[in-house]
């Protein structure tokens, strides 16, 4: 009786010690992944550096999504993709050329590929939704990840409209952001590998600003998107996610 | 008028650059392109290698500042050489400069310089409605070549992008919803030209987007009534369906085009459309038409293309025109295209080439 007093006495104090995540399930953890992750709203301002081979291309964009209706803008202001803008609504999206002024509703299969020739797709690039909405998840072990004691979480999903069948995440176990994941087609295939390389905090929040996505399916490529100027839970009008406004 | 117009538009790209760099002023972008061709007319007997060449300076400047009024200006200054500027001057000969996009600034030795106004109109922004005035781009169609509802601004299928001449409108455009309006448009009279009048509605639902359209011909005095509508059925799918209505709505004249696209992997891209026109509507088509397109994307900087556009296949008045292009993205602002084009015509047009080769470099800024 001793002994098993003793036991939970050691087990309450080094859970207390490990931030009292002991006992937390995947899905608890997945939430507080939400938590950090997901906004009601974003601004800010992103660079997609593109590697293809030895060649390095840079694209900059502004963005303001909204997670209510899942609604995202982004407007692209290199010189070669100068005034091109996204409009993403539901898993509808709309791309508007300045040249010809024209807007072209892109075809739902198509959101799975690449944005503007990057590793992101349009879905990776513009997801706004809860991770743990859309995935079943279980704690599949324990790992350290460049000095960073992690979760590796199993997800696999439980709604037919997602962009990946399973993943993997190595998740922090200090501050609740992935750090890696892995992303799976239904056969197992690995589609995509993920790297978050810098991590910043903005009140309560911790929010990766700088990731690096790698398509394996593409020979000699990756992509770095990095976010500047971020600001959460600004007023966004809502007519600003509309046809109208995507040619203003 | 012009010679004003110009001195205008010359005083705006000029002072638009002392605001370059301040949020209040105005954004500046383009790029030049030149482009290296070389000509054969196959069934001429003295058929011989031609050569010409042509660099266009684009600039496009738009106010910073967008959250009530827009001012947007899209400027080609044209520079053909050799042949090219030998078709120019055929171009120029055989039509009044009204009916050709170019103006005809000048001309040194035996090289015309010529400037084409693609954008040039100012868009004010109320609470319920945006108001447009001035040369503007007007793209109600589906079609990437074929596009029977567009009447304003055309896509001119010898351009290697398909691009559009621009339209000298006036527009008032509400929107009902985030996804659905209303555009009231029409084209400023011109003397001895077509005009035209529209009402547009649009709306998306269940994943298409749709629009109906209603166009008044003011001079044909012909009305014409369109549907057209793009969305997702496994392909991408897209269409226009249009009904004329001429001679006192006595004649009704049926055109429509249906289009499908599909992409696998991001790296095999198809694109098929087919048109059919009435042979009492006057147009450059025949009574059946085909674009088949095919791409393969290398990777991101690289791709090759290739496209077929056929008209009456097989009738006596067929015309086809083969492309294959090369695109290579050579440094993060500098495009290489190498393509080649054969013109197949039944009915000999001397103006147009046999078979054209060309290398185009473009210079981003």
């Amino acid at each position: 009786m001793k002994k098993i007093t003793a036991m939970l006495i050691f087990i309450l104090i080094s859970g207390y010690l490990f931030g009292q995540n002991l006992f937390l399930t995947g899905l608890e953890i997945l939430q507080r992944i939400d938590e950090n992750e997901f906004y009601r709203t974003i601004e800010y301002t992103g660079t997609m550096t593109i590697h293809i081979n030895d060649e390095v291309r840079t694209k900059k964009m502004t963005t303001q999504a909204k997670t209510d209706g899942h609604k995202a803008l982004v407007e692209f202001n290199n010189p070669e993709d100068f005034g091109t803008k996204y409009l993403m609504m539901d898993d509808e999206l709309w791309i508007y050329f300045p040249g010809e002024e024209e807007v072209v509703k892109i075809s739902g299969h198509m959101l799975k590929e690449g944005m503007m020739g990057s590793d992101f797709s349009y879905e990776d690039a513009l997801e706004a939704s809860k991770i743990a909405e859309k995935y079943n998840v279980q704690i599949a072990r324990q790992d350290t990840l460049n000095g960073h004691v992690c979760w590796v979480l199993k997800l696999d999903a439980k709604i037919k409209d997602v962009p990946y069948y399973s993943r993997e995440m190595w998740v922090d176990q200090e501050l609740y952001v992935p750090w890696k994941e892995e992303m799976f087609a239904k056969s197992g295939r690995l589609l995509k590998e993920m790297n978050v390389l810098e991590i910043k905090q903005f009140g309560n929040r911790y929010f990766p600003v700088k990731s690096e996505m790698v398509n394996k399916l593409r020979k000699n490529s990756k992509t770095v998107f990095e976010l500047e100027d971020i600001a959460f839970d600004v007023d966004l009008p809502d007519d600003m996610f509309s046809l109208r406004y995507l040619k203003h | 008028m012009k010679k004003y117009g110009f001195k205008i538009l010359l005083l705006v790209m000029l002072t638009s650059s002392l605001f370059a760099d301040t949020q209040s002023g105005l954004q500046i972008w383009g790029s030049n392109f030149i482009d290296l061709s070389g000509y054969h007319y196959l069934n001429n007997e003295k058929d011989s290698l031609k050569i010409g060449a042509m660099n266009t300076f684009r600039l496009n400047f738009q106010n910073r500042n967008k959250r009530y009024a827009k001012i947007v200006g899209n400027l080609d200054l044209i520079i053909p050489f050799g042949y090219t500027a030998d078709q120019f001057q055929d171009l120029n000969d055989t039509s009044n400069t009204l009916s050709t996009p170019y103006y005809p600034l000048f001309v040194y030795g035996n090289t015309p310089v010529l400037l084409d106004i693609r954008k040039l109109y100012v868009s004010v922004y109320l609470p319920f409605a945006d108001i447009s005035l001035g040369r503007q781009i007007i793209n109600y169609g589906k079609g990437v070549v074929f596009s029977p509802i567009d009447m304003f601004s055309t896509v001119d299928v010898t351009n290697i992008n398909f691009e559009r001449h621009g339209s000298d409108i006036a527009a008032i455009k509400i929107p009902f919803s985030f996804l659905s309006g209303l555009d009231l448009i029409t084209e400023l009279p011109r003397k001895n030209h077509e005009y035209s009048t529209a009402v547009r509605g649009y709306l998306n639902t269940m994943g298409f987007d749709f629009a109906l359209n209603t166009i008044y011909k003011h001079r044909a005095e012909e009305l014409i009534a369109g549907l057209s509508f793009k969305g997702d059925a496994f392909f991408g799918v897209y269409g226009e369906l249009v009904e004329h209505f001429a001679n006192d709505y006595s004649d009704k004249y049926f055109e429509g085009m249906l289009g499908l696209d599909y992409s696998i992997d991001n790296t095999y891209i198809f694109t098929t459309e087919y048109y059919y026109k009435n042979s009492n509507i006057q147009n450059e088509w025949g009574k059946h038409n085909l674009f088949l397109s095919f791409q393969y994307v290398i990777n991101d900087l690289m791709n090759v293309s290739t496209h077929v556009i056929g008209s009456d296949i097989g009738q006596d008045n067929q015309m086809v025109i083969y492309m294959g292009q090369f695109f290579y993205n050579i440094l993060q602002n500098i495009d290489l295209i190498t393509y080649a084009r054969y013109f197949s015509y039944k009915n000999d047009l001397d103006i147009v080439p046999d078979l054209e080769y060309a290398v185009r470099v473009e210079v981003k800024f």
